[in-house]
């Protein structure tokens, strides 16, 4: 990866997948300034700020979870619609929530997700995940019976057996151990430079200074133009390690 | 910090030689006496005339409750005796000794159904704040969990009593030549038997939870369901061969049925000394689970959620690992939701199980009883809808787990119409079988000709179906009720209309799949013309119900 893409690609390369114009989010009023900023293919944006900004509701609204309060998200210049094919088909999210069929064990919901997007070889591509993921031992039980980070790998997982072209990510660092961290960072670092584009709202300063081209410090302050400030990877560590600052 | 032993016999919790550290450390616990009367001024904040006044609308409520249904049970009766005559019978004791034998057989079923349900909420539980509050200190459980154990006993009692009263009321009635005496006689005893039954049985499914916890309670919970279907089976076994049952004279019924109460009593004294003197040794995980299941159950009946309410008394998922199975035939998005939903039933047998006992329960109804033939047509709305309901499970997680289905490149709209397929299929075989079953007793099943043959009736149960699986859908993905609009006074109290639409959304369009067979019971035959009425109701019905899942599905994702 060339340290233009990876500090935001400002050449004529930049292949936009995702994008913001002044979206503004909340739930009635507003959590945090207008957000305006796009993602192309191979980047990763992080979302920063303190806990209660408003970075999961940005997410959501870019996932289409949630109507913005003003402005748009596109998806391939297309507002997004969470509804249509193509949406579900191109964006994969792992979020906070519980995301898999009742009844069906681990190893069969990854494989029904996989089947589902037409993967071929479906049983290589499960098996190597549940591998990746640390998920073997774990493969036949139900999803509820899972600790909260084997649950927080599975839903990982189910984004990764699948085809996509974005992937949106809620805090994908919470509730894994050490071990699991570090395999993230590396997963989501082969995932940027294959091609993805990533958006993740993140509190860890390891992944943000290996994965992000650029970052929005979601805040209700705003920045230039009354935006929430986009900054790179270094100053987004910056402002995660000593947020009083 | 040593943990206090609980049943040391000294209400603060203190055993010997207890070595305490932090707060309170050197002082005696309070006593739950203390902590209540520390805690009540804050929650007594009512005045007498409140509860006067709450006092005089719920008597008040449930008084013209019971005046409604005893007005109802009239009507059944009447019908009831009606369908008799016109059968050509005549009432009869041969008749009435049948119709008790229903009653019978059914009050026993609903009275293990109920005690299974006990078994799974957790016989004695307290709600989640109390538990949460009161198992951690170190007072005295007993006290708190007798009064429980009794009410709930009471409870059950009760609702067994009515049951099988009102039941045995609607089987007298059948004959319609029984006297004052004898009939109050059976309604006495009636009830003396139900209450007897269920509240012995309660006080027995308590016993499990004081000595061997949870899982001891959900193996009783299915051995009770169990029965419950065996009794349903049995019945409908020996309608369909036609047992001939002979004439039992009044006062031999009286007899057993005195010795069944008597029985019960000398249960309900043993059992129910033992369960108060224990009803402190019951394990923290059963009261836990317990308290969180009531909790459950409570917020789904307050918000008139019949389908959280399935999920609080339903069982318990077995285990916790699944063998695993592969879809080779899947190849697409429709063919994965397809597979999920199959595979989510064939792993909750209970569903199918349950569907195949509402097959009977129609049949049972009606042949025991020799109802009207016009009373088949509302068993089997009734039974159509609660049919395809069980069966729409997947559906309904729709609703609760919108989640899944954006795993997977298929449109929201496209998906509930999706899930419509594995129950309209099983829908379809369930009308086929109890459409014709149910009318047998009615006399309306007879020769090849059409209308009258059996394949004539199943055609037109089996066009049903899919419009039974409509309105399932429909009733999954409806709105939680609005209970922010204004309430309407009714003589039955106050009624929410935002909760009645939300309830009624589902059977309303079950309604429109049963007007065809209504009039076929009515014509005394599933006519061509009949047949085509149901293939547009129900049409129609499948429109109604995928434009409204649509709808809202666009709301739910």
């Amino acid at each position: 990866m060339s340290k233009s893409k990876r500090t935001g690609g400002r050449g004529p390369a930049r292949d936009v997948v995702l994008g913001m114009e002044r979206l503004l989010v909340g739930y009635g009023e507003p959590v945090c300034a207008p957000v305006t900023v796009d993602v192309a293919r191979g980047e990763a944006l992080c979302l920063v700020g303190a806990n209660g900004a408003g970075k999961s509701t940005v997410l959501r609204a870019v996932a289409g979870l949630l109507e913005p309060l003003d402005g748009t998200v596109r998806l391939h210049g297309e507002p997004v619609d969470e509804r249509s094919v193509r949406f579900r088909r191109e964006v994969a999210c792992v979020f906070d929530e519980d995301a898999w069929f009742a009844e069906l064990s681990v190893a069969e919901h990854l494989e029904l997700v996989a089947r589902g997007h037409g993967v071929r070889d479906v049983v290589a591509v499960v098996d190597a995940e549940l591998e990746a993921q640390r998920l073997t031992d774990a493969a036949d039980q139900l999803p509820t019976s899972l600790s909260s980070g084997q649950k927080r790998r599975l839903l990982l997982a189910a984004a990764l057996v699948r085809p996509r072209s974005v992937l949106l990510l809620d805090e994908p660092e919470q509730r894994l151990d050490p071990t699991g961290r570090e395999a993230l960072a590396d997963r989501l670092l082969a995932e940027r430079d294959a091609g993805t584009a990533l958006v993740l709202a993140t509190h860890d300063v390891v992944l943000l200074r290996r994965l992000a081209t650029r970052a929005v410090v979601v805040d209700d302050t705003g920045g230039d133009g009354g935006t929430c400030r986009v900054v790179d990877a270094d100053e987004a560590a910056r402002i995660v390690s000593d947020p009083v600052r | 910090m040593s943990v206090p032993d609980l049943h040391d016999g000294r209400e603060d919790g203190r055993g010997p030689g207890a070595d305490l550290v932090g707060p309170l450390a050197d002082q005696p616990y309070p006593t739950r006496r203390e902590l209540v009367d520390e805690a009540a001024p804050s929650r007594a904040a009512r005045g007498l005339r409140a509860t006067v006044v709450d006092t005089y609308t719920t008597l008040l409520q449930v008084g013209i409750a019971f005046l409604l249904l005893l007005g109802g049970s009239g009507s059944l009766r009447n019908a009831l005796r009606a369908g008799l005559s016109a059968s050509g019978g005549g009432p009869g004791w041969t008749a009435q000794t049948s119709a008790v034998l229903t009653a019978v057989g059914l009050s026993v079923s609903f009275v293990a159904f109920g005690l299974a349900v006990w078994c799974r909420l957790g016989p004695v539980s307290l709600g989640t704040a109390p538990t949460t509050w009161w198992t951690p200190l170190p007072v005295d459980r007993a006290a708190l969990l007798r009064p429980v154990v009794r009410n709930r006993a009471l409870g059950s009692a009760l609702a067994g009593g009515l049951f099988t009263a009102w039941a045995t009321s609607v089987a007298f009635g059948v004959a319609g030549q029984l006297s004052g005496s004898l009939a109050a006689a059976g309604l006495g005893g009636g009830f003396a038997v139900g209450a007897g039954l269920a509240g012995a049985g309660y006080l027995l499914v308590v016993r499990p939870a004081i000595r061997s916890g949870v899982p001891a309670l959900l193996r009783a919970g299915r051995v009770l369901d169990a029965v419950g279907v065996a009794v349903v089976v049995l019945l409908a076994v020996s309608a369909a061969v036609g047992m001939a049952v002979d004439a039992v004279q009044p006062g031999a019924v009286l007899v057993p049925a005195a010795v069944v109460a008597a029985g019960a009593l000398v249960v309900v004294v043993l059992a129910g000394r033992s369960a108060l003197a224990q009803a402190g040794d019951i394990p923290s995980p059963s009261l836990r689970r317990g308290a969180s299941r009531l909790e459950r159950l409570t917020s789904s009946v307050l918000q008139f959620d019949v389908r959280e309410m399935g999920r609080a008394i339903a069982a318990d998922s077995r285990g916790r690992v699944r063998r695993r199975r592969r879809f080779p035939r899947v190849t697409g998005p429709v063919s994965a939701v397809v597979a999920a939903d199959v595979l989510l039933l064939r792993r909750q047998p209970r569903r199918l199980v349950t569907a195949g006992v509402l097959v009977l329960v129609p049949f049972v109804l009606a042949a025991g009883t020799s109802a009207h033939r016009a009373v088949a047509a509302l068993l089997l709305w009734l039974a159509g809808y609660a049919a395809a309901t069980t069966l729409s499970e997947p559906a309904r997680s729709l609703a609760l787990v919108p989640a899944a289905a954006r795993t997977l490149p298929i449109a929201a709209s496209t998906v509930v119409a999706v899930r419509w397929i594995p129950v309209a299929v099983l829908s379809t075989l369930w009308g086929a079988l109890a459409y014709p079953l149910a009318v047998t007793a009615s006399g309306l099943l007879h020769g090849e000709s059409l209308g009258a043959a059996w394949w004539s009736w199943s055609l037109l149960g089996a066009l049903a179906g899919p419009g039974f699986a409509a309105a399932a859908l429909r009733g999954a993905v409806r709105p939680d009720p609005d209970l922010s609009r204004p309430v309407i006074s009714t003589a039955m109290g106050a009624v929410p209309p935002g909760a009645a639409a939300a309830v009624t959304t589902g059977p309303d369009l079950a309604v429109l799949v049963s007007v065809p067979v209504l009039l076929a019971t009515l014509a005394r035959g599933a006519f061509d013309w009949l047949l085509l009425g149901q293939l547009l109701a129900s049409a129609a019905a499948v429109g109604i119900g995928w434009a409204y899942a649509a709808h809202r599905a666009r709301k739910v994702s």
